[in-house]
């Protein structure tokens, strides 16, 4: 049973833009913890 | 095309040495600028038991980045295609299972240093001693694999030679982890794992651009039809046994643990969640880039240089710098924290706990240092000889690990299983799972080790009538007064 | 010991060349795969009887489905200098694989064919260590999400 391309696309795209959206999730974390002095 | 890729190497040897020693150097004096603060032994190995959620997420996930999703989920998805990427992101369960775990961690062993000084505190020496030997064999499996895909890595991207490679990365990791403590190995873990995000999505944005998904889909499905197939067998297969090596490797590894008791005490649970969230797409995205080579021509000798080499054969001199750069980062972020990891566990457990137990705080500091070197030199000698067959020791690792999987859970929540039998339950569970290696195959190593120690488990729960004290895990630090901590318990 | 492992490797280096002439003929390409059934789909190739100084050019491997090659399937070039290809995601079936080339002095050479089964594991056993592993599964993460619960609320 071959996976269709829409499902393969789709599959990596989802994976793609996730992994994209965590560096500026971690970034916005950090600056959180930083400015309420909760970083350590 | 396939002749500049061989005779000359995708980076000059001086850019890759350049690089190694830009980024070594940079690590080194950061780490060295964030040891500064640290006073006590707490400081040094736990980071002062006071990591915020935005460092605590980021270095669970970058510590799970290892060289392995970057160099063996493309292995994987080239042998086992879409489920092999997809099998090997479920590792993700792993850190989000343990987020509930490390909460409880937290809050049973408020004063714990290490794994190892749970299985003491809650199962006894004997459990303690099969623990043990466990945990050195994997960490220094992990350890040893690390160096040498360090040295193998530079070589193959750089023709930098492989001694050299291997001793530069070694060298910078230790160094930062002996200055800084795990202060150092966090926050060059949150770096690190900014760095491998962008260059893996860039390398993988690139080559949708270039090669185009339709493309790469119908390439697969006309010659290697397989690899699209939801129904490959031997795929199905390793999706399980992988998801039971994972959940071995962290519920067992002072990794992890050290983590959990080095975060502050709201943050461990959503910090190992997030980090496992936000892990999950990664092997996907670094997976997909091995499905890319058929259609590009590349067929690599062995599997796991399918990666790099797909990656620096498309993208050419920027694609090889990014790549170098990654795995270099991930090699890092892994070596660090099992550097750390180790030699707490090592001065804890062997040193404090058995040998020295009237060690003062600034001895102990002083021992955790020697111990971060010794762990280093050693690794470094085994890596020496570059035998390729060391590498192949992770592989059956998952037969060692698993076994701790239900001893770890029903110590952390269940009062009555006894020590013997989790000692039983890790050594028997070990041996079936490493026979079963070997007589059946690879897929079945961690599932039966995980079986039969659960069993065993299951059998000392029902036979038993012990009533585990929880507080007998709350070991009293020496200088503190037993008083005040039992109402901070309370 | 520097001194020594430096004359092995002008030994290891020189010996061919004399010996090179004269095997010139004699030295026999093949290429080498697994000999036992592949229960996977992907496996190894290998092009043995290579001199380690020669620079093959063109180096690939030819699939078809007869010994004879009447209808060459496809082509897998081989990376680089390397005389080593694995190749993955195949059907059950039976292929044929030769390797084509060009030594450095451009006389093409093919070599021998060989035979590579491939048979994958049925998918009811597949199926069946999928179920175990599920269940197991399904046991730990149900454990610890309900002692969570219950640990939760004692120590609240």
């Amino acid at each position: 049973m071959i996976m269709s391309l829409s499902v393969f696309s789709g599959l990596i795209w989802l994976a793609l833009v996730l992994t994209i959206a965590t560096p500026v999730l971690l970034l916005a974390l950090l600056v959180k913890d930083f400015i309420s002095n909760q970083v350590w | 095309m396939a002749e500049t890729l061989t005779t000359e190497y995708a980076l000059s040897t001086e850019l890759g040495l350049t690089l190694v020693v830009l980024f070594g150097a940079a690590w080194v004096l950061f780490g060295y600028w964030l040891g500064r603060k640290n006073k006590t032994h707490e400081d040094f190995a736990l980071a002062g038991r006071n990591v915020g959620f935005a460092f605590a997420a980021a270095t669970a996930m970058a510590t799970w980045v290892t060289s392995n999703t970057t160099l063996v989920a493309p292995q994987l998805t080239y042998q086992f295609g879409i489920w092999g990427m997809v099998g090997y992101s479920f590792a993700a369960l792993g850190l989000i299972l343990f987020a509930p775990l490390a909460k409880r961690i937290k809050t049973l062993l408020p004063n714990g240093y290490t794994s190892g000084d749970f299985i003491r505190l809650r199962f006894g020496r004997m459990s303690w001693h099969v623990f043990i030997v466990i945990s050195v064999v994997y960490a220094f499996g992990w350890l040893v694999s690390l160096g040498m895909a360090g040295g193998i890595l530079l070589e193959a991207l750089s023709g930098l030679d492989y001694h050299l490679g291997m001793t530069a990365i070694l060298i910078i990791c230790v160094g930062y982890t002996l200055f800084g403590g795990l202060r150092a190995v966090i926050a060059t873990d949150f770096i690190q794992a900014l760095i491998i995000i962008i260059g893996v999505s860039v390398i993988a944005w690139l080559l949708i651009d270039n090669v185009g998904l339709d493309t790469i889909h119908s390439q697969l499905g006309s010659d290697h039809p397989k690899l699209l197939d939801v129904l490959f067998p031997a795929a199905i297969m390793f999706l399980f046994n992988n998801i039971f090596f994972g959940l071995g490797e962290i519920f067992h590894s002072n990794v992890w643990w050290s983590r959990a008791l080095a975060f502050k005490k709201n943050v461990a649970f959503k910090a190992f969640l997030v980090g496992g969230l936000l892990w999950l797409p990664i092997p996907i995205v670094t997976g997909f880039i091995a499905l890319a080579a058929p259609q590009l021509g590349i067929f690599p000798p062995s599997p796991d240089m399918v990666g790099p080499t797909v990656a620096a054969g498309v993208l050419g001199q920027v694609g090889a710098v990014v790549v170098f750069i990654v795995v270099f980062s991930a090699l890092a972020s892994s070596l660090d924290s099992l550097l750390a990891a180790t030699s707490d566990l090592v001065t804890r457990d062997i040193y404090h706990k058995h040998l020295r137990k009237d060690a003062s705080d600034g001895h102990l500091m002083r021992f955790n240092r020697y111990t971060i070197l010794g762990l280093g030199i050693l690794t470094w000698l085994l890596c020496m000889p570059r035998i390729a067959t060391l590498g192949a020791l992770l592989n059956f690792a998952g037969a060692f690990v698993a076994s701790t999987i239900f001893p770890i859970l029903l110590g952390l929540y269940n009062r009555r299983l006894p020590g013997r039998y989790a000692a039983a339950a890790m050594a028997v569970g070990t041996a079936v799972g490493l026979c079963s290696y070997f007589v059946i195959g690879f897929y079945v190593a961690a599932l039966s080790s995980c079986a039969v120690s659960g069993l065993i488990c299951a059998v000392g729960v029902w036979r038993s009538n012990e009533q585990f004290d929880w507080q007998q895990l709350d070991e009293k630090p020496d200088s503190q007064s037993p008083q005040t901590d039992k109402e901070q318990l309370q | 010991m520097p001194g020594i492992i430096r004359i092995l490797t002008i030994i290891i280096t020189v010996l061919p060349v004399f010996f090179s002439a004269a095997e010139a003929q004699l030295k026999e390409l093949a290429l080498e795969g697994p000999s036992a059934v592949v229960k996977e789909g992907y496996f190894t190739l290998n092009l043995t009887g290579t001199a380690s100084d020669e620079n093959y050019q063109q180096l690939e491997i030819e699939q078809s489905t007869d010994e004879n090659f009447t209808q060459v399937e496809s082509r897998f070039p081989f990376l680089g200098n390397f005389t080593q290809i694995s190749l993955s995601g195949f059907n059950n079936g039976n292929y044929w694989f030769r390797a084509r080339g060009q030594s450095s002095d451009g006389t093409e050479f093919t070599t021998a064919p060989i035979a590579v089964t491939v048979q994958h594991y049925p998918l009811w056993q597949a199926l069946t260590l999928f179920s175990i592993g599920a269940v197991m599964f399904l046991i730990v993460a149900s454990y610890i999400l309900l002692a969570a619960r219950k640990g939760g609320r004692r120590h609240g």
